[in-house]
């Protein structure tokens, strides 16, 4: 069994009475790509702040690298390279100076090492340039070089590609999976763009409305992501009964507007026609759709 | 520690903004040395001497004070909107370590502005005004001696307001209400309450203002510098306490 980075068990936490994240657990092992998928304030950065030591939990545990106590929980963050929300630097101060600075603060040796990270995050040329006049994608660059300035064994990155350019996206994404497969860096990653995740992930936390809607490997998901049925019907109760009784399916969701998504006998759409017309069900559409990682989340949310 | 000290140092000599305000206060002090020089030779003009010259340092340690809110507002370097904070706590180092090695180098600049800018007046009036030969320049140093930790305690108290709010103006109202009107309050109370006029004693620019003992006494009262120091040791004790307590428990943006 692979190493635990992180376990995060029966996380609350809320902010003035208004719950930020609700019974949230989560279990992140070494080598996986975690995305974590939600909307605007679902939870996400909150999640990812209490792991990094900037917010507390009210209820729940947490475990980095098999340490649950605060104080030694805090030594192990060393191992942790972070750009959450935005990146966060002095503004007065040049690209070099920032990240000399850091260097300086997590007594990382070797003057050379904060060139080296320029180049990597292609912010050479503008080293001198102050970090209040770059654009938001360079700003982003410098974080993600701060981020990888310690060469992190686990990383957390809540919208590492906001404000980037395609090119930029691509990048990232590339030096990811490559910390990812040479390195076997941990990544926990927050993005709005769900097709970028879907082509880095490994396993996905769905978090709607600080709750954890459902963790899920990307193979299991993609098993789930295939064709389904999908089906409009007045009577979705009597569907219900009809898909289990006389069909004998298990693997299906019903969803509020009148949908039932049917993930098996998927060809059996005539039958389930017939079935539905003899019992007066009001069958109204009956479509055959591929899931992917934007729909399956778009429904999950429906349902909650 | 050491590491985050060295971090802080390095920021604080690549700010601008204290090397310009190093620059305008030479400029000022300067201005006056020049100002006193241009009339030295006139007859009936007491004050182109180094005891007016010098003076005019520890009969306005109050000035001072002031200048210590200026230095943390310009060391803290607008950290409400940088977010900086938030890189050093997830990399694991600790909030003492954070709260305890930005509040150090902001004592050793300060001291070392002193040095500095006291220095610099005192070098220029030397050469430029007449010798007063009165022990001036060891007045200076006693007072300053005796002033240090009330100044210190000026420093603590605009940090803390800095690092416990988020909006700069409003933190700095609060060290300026905590530094100089409370005090001013206590002085007009205790005009009339005895209480009120002996807790005026234990407020730091009292201590060290015109009107103290410390500087009536040109620093030769010992107990009057004993006191000055003690009085600010406790309040930089109580507020680094009081800031590092809210800071352990302050969530970081």
């Amino acid at each position: 069994m692979s190493e635990v980075i992180l376990e995060m068990k029966h996380i609350t936490k809320a902010y003035k009475g208004n719950l930020a994240l609700n019974d949230v657990s989560i279990t992140i092992n070494r080598g996986e790509i975690y995305g974590l998928v939600g909307n605007n304030g679902a939870g996400k950065t909150t999640l990812m702040r209490m792991v990094a030591g900037a917010a507390f939990e009210d209820e729940g545990s947490i475990t980095l690298f098999s340490k649950t106590n605060p104080k030694e929980m805090q030594k192990e963050r060393k191992r942790v390279g972070t750009l959450i929300e935005d990146p966060g630097f002095f503004s007065n101060m040049t690209a070099e100076d920032n990240l000399e600075y850091f260097r300086l603060q997590f007594g990382i040796p070797g003057k050379e090492t904060v060139q080296k990270i320029l180049t990597e995050v292609h912010l050479q040329d503008t080293k001198k340039k102050k970090y209040k006049d770059f654009s938001l994608g360079m700003k982003q660059r410098l974080g993600i070089g701060l981020a990888l300035l310690q060469t992190p064994e686990f990383l957390i990155l809540d919208e590492p590609i906001n404000g980037l350019d395609p090119a930029g996206i691509i990048e990232v994404r590339q030096t990811l999976l490559e910390m990812n497969q040479k390195k076997n860096t941990t990544i926990l990653i927050s993005s709005h763009i769900l097709t970028e995740m879907a082509n880095i992930a490994t396993k996905y936390g769905f978090l709607s409305h600080g709750k954890l809607l459902e963790e899920i490997s990307a193979d299991d998901m993609l098993k789930k992501c295939n064709t389904y049925l999908d089906i409009a019907v007045r009577d979705t109760k009597g569907m219900c009964v009809l898909l289990e009784k006389e069909l004998s399916y298990q693997n299906f969701k019903v969803y509020p507007d009148n949908h039932i998504h049917l993930f098996e006998g998927i060809d059996n759409g005539e039958m389930i026609c017939e079935l539905a017309a003899v019992n007066h069900l009001g069958l109204s559409g009956l479509e055959k759709k591929v899931l992917n990682l934007e729909n399956y989340y778009m429904n999950m949310v429906e349902v909650d | 520690m050491l590491n985050y000290i060295k971090s802080e140092g390095f920021r604080a000599l690549k700010n601008k903004n204290i090397k310009i305000m190093i620059g305008i206060c030479m400029a000022l002090m300067f201005s006056l040395v020049a100002i006193l020089y241009y009339f030295k030779s006139e007859s009936g003009f007491s004050y182109a001497n180094t005891r007016y010259a010098v003076g005019n340092i520890y009969t306005s340690m109050t000035l001072i004070l002031i200048l210590t809110l200026v230095i943390v507002t310009i060391l803290d370097d607008s950290e409400y909107k940088n977010h900086t904070i938030k890189h050093s706590v997830a990399f694991g180092i600790s909030r003492e370590e954070i709260y305890f090695g930005r509040f150090l180098v902001m004592v050793i600049a300060s001291t070392i502005i002193y040095v500095i800018l006291t220095a610099f007046l005192a070098i220029t009036s030397y050469f430029m005004l007449n010798h007063s030969n009165v022990g001036e320049y060891m007045i200076l140093a006693r007072i300053s001696l005796g002033s240090f930790t009330c100044l210190i305690a000026g420093l603590s108290v605009t940090y803390y307001f800095f690092m416990s709010m988020e909006n700069p103006a409003i933190a700095a109202t609060w060290s300026m209400v905590l530094l100089f009107a409370l005090p001013a309050v206590f002085n007009l109370l205790g005009m009339k309450f005895e209480a009120a006029k002996i807790l005026s004693g234990y407020m730091p620019s009292n201590c060290i203002d015109s009107g103290s003992k410390l500087v009536e006494s040109n620093g030769n009262n010992m107990h009057a510098i004993i006191v000055a120091s003690i009085v600010g040791a406790v309040w930089t004790v109580a507020f680094l306490a009081f800031g590092m307590l809210r800071f352990q428990k302050k969530e970081i943006k």
